[in-house]
């Protein structure tokens, strides 16, 4: 078993598999590609060529975006918006119209940021490289958006958001991949009775089969709710750590 | 807020216990001079002021340098090596070691009796693989400033020019 990381996503991505370095390599590689092109701070790239030029007239992309983007309307249309991908003045992610032949257009000037789902799918970008190289086992986590692949389950950990030097083991699985909202909720609340400050906050994250789809889902959890209709819908499960360290699953 | 409704959710039966995070050894150095150059067969020290570098080569002609320095985030130790071919480009950037200090509050045993116990036999325990960890939001941008840092320093190296 092989383990290696590096500076990508603007995070470390860690590659643990039975795999040669060259493999490794190629996961790598696979990983920095998608932020080449869903990197909205970069000048180059797809998102970038969007938000440029996509209200005026539609923008072919690349087959990674453009099932980035299709995933990004999905997940938009399922949460009722929760999740969206469009920054400001207004826009929403009905603003985004997909035309045949990977091209991209948009309704209005709207700037696309892909960063709540791209980093999920760079993560199932990297499995199949390795899947692919014949790889049996192993694990990709892009700064805590991570997937699990081969025959042996696997334990989850997830941070904990009052002490993110800690972990707590959430569940253990199989070819699943899990992704936890990054910004944790409840801020600072006060103790009137003495003033001491409260830990309040807590996590969501989300299991399910693909990265990409962990990733969009943990965001619209944090902002609705675990709605059991989204999470069927995606074959997904939610869980929520709060500052104690005890896991808590959506009631039914 | 609407997500944490306590009406939404219902707390699992089994708690877990905490473990304290991290530290992980990704590469030895030695590991990772073969990892960035592939087919060099020599790696001869040739340190630079202000980094430990060796020379790669194979069968005698220089192929680059690896550079291996540390940064410290404000969290985290993070040791890397940086592979630069010898037209200054730079070939790859590797984790070799990933190390989070204890917090001091995790050295408190009063705050880590809470999660001591609420899982039979589950004692703290050092976990020593960063792998399966979600919600880490680990920066790399101290990383970033330090490979900066060592491709300045190799370009004013007289004997790399």
């Amino acid at each position: 078993m092989r383990t290696r990381a590096r500076p990508l996503l603007g995070t470390l991505v860690a590659i643990r598999a039975e795999a040669t370095d060259a493999a490794i390599d190629a996961a790598f590689e696979a990983i920095a590609r998608v932020h080449r092109l869903m990197n909205a701070h970069s000048d180059a790239g797809d998102v970038a060529a969007i938000n440029a030029q996509a209200w005026r007239r539609p923008v072919t992309v690349d087959a990674w975006t453009f099932r980035v983007l299709a995933m990004a309307l999905r997940v938009g249309r399922a949460s009722g918006g929760a999740f969206d991908p469009t920054l400001g003045r207004g826009a929403t992610y009905e603003d985004i119209v997909l035309l045949p032949g990977r091209r991209v257009s948009l309704r209005r000037r709207a700037r696309l940021d892909l960063g709540g789902i791209a980093k999920g799918f760079a993560v199932d970008r990297a499995v199949e490289v390795l899947k692919r190289s014949a790889a049996l086992a192993g694990c990709v986590n892009a700064g805590g958006d991570l997937r699990f692949f081969g025959e042996a389950p696997q334990v989850a950990r997830v941070r904990l958001p009052s002490e993110p030097s800690l972990s707590v083991a959430l569940t253990t699985a199989r070819e699943r991949a899990f992704a936890t909202s990054g910004s944790y909720f409840g801020g600072r609340h006060v103790d009137a009775r003495c003033g001491r400050r409260l830990r309040l906050q807590c996590s969501i994250t989300v299991g399910a089969a693909s990265c990409m789809v962990a990733d969009a889902l943990t965001k619209a959890v944090a902002a609705v709710g675990p709605v059991p209709g989204l999470l069927a819908r995606f074959r997904a499960q939610a869980y929520l750590v709060d500052g104690q360290g005890t896991i808590h699953a959506p009631r039914r | 807020m609407r997500a944490l409704d306590p009406r939404l959710w219902t707390p699992l039966a089994v708690a877990c216990a905490a473990a304290p995070a991290h530290a992980t050894r990704y590469l030895s150095v030695e590991q990772a001079q073969r990892v960035l150059f592939p087919t060099a067969d020599a790696f001869a020290p040739a340190p630079l002021p202000g980094a430990r570098a060796w020379a790669a080569s194979s069968s005698g002609t220089l192929l680059g340098h690896v550079l291996v320095d540390e940064v410290v985030g404000k969290h985290e130790l993070i040791t890397y090596a940086v592979g630069i071919g010898t037209d200054g480009a730079i070939r790859g950037v590797e984790i070799l070691d990933y190390r989070e200090p204890r917090g001091g509050e995790v050295r408190d045993p009063r705050w880590r009796a809470q999660f001591v116990g609420k899982r039979r036999g589950s004692a703290l325990r050092l976990d020593e693989d960063i792998q399966n960890i979600s919600g880490a939001t680990l920066s790399c941008r101290h990383v970033t400033d330090g490979v900066r840092r060592l491709l300045e320093l190799y370009s004013r190296s007289p004997k790399n020019r």
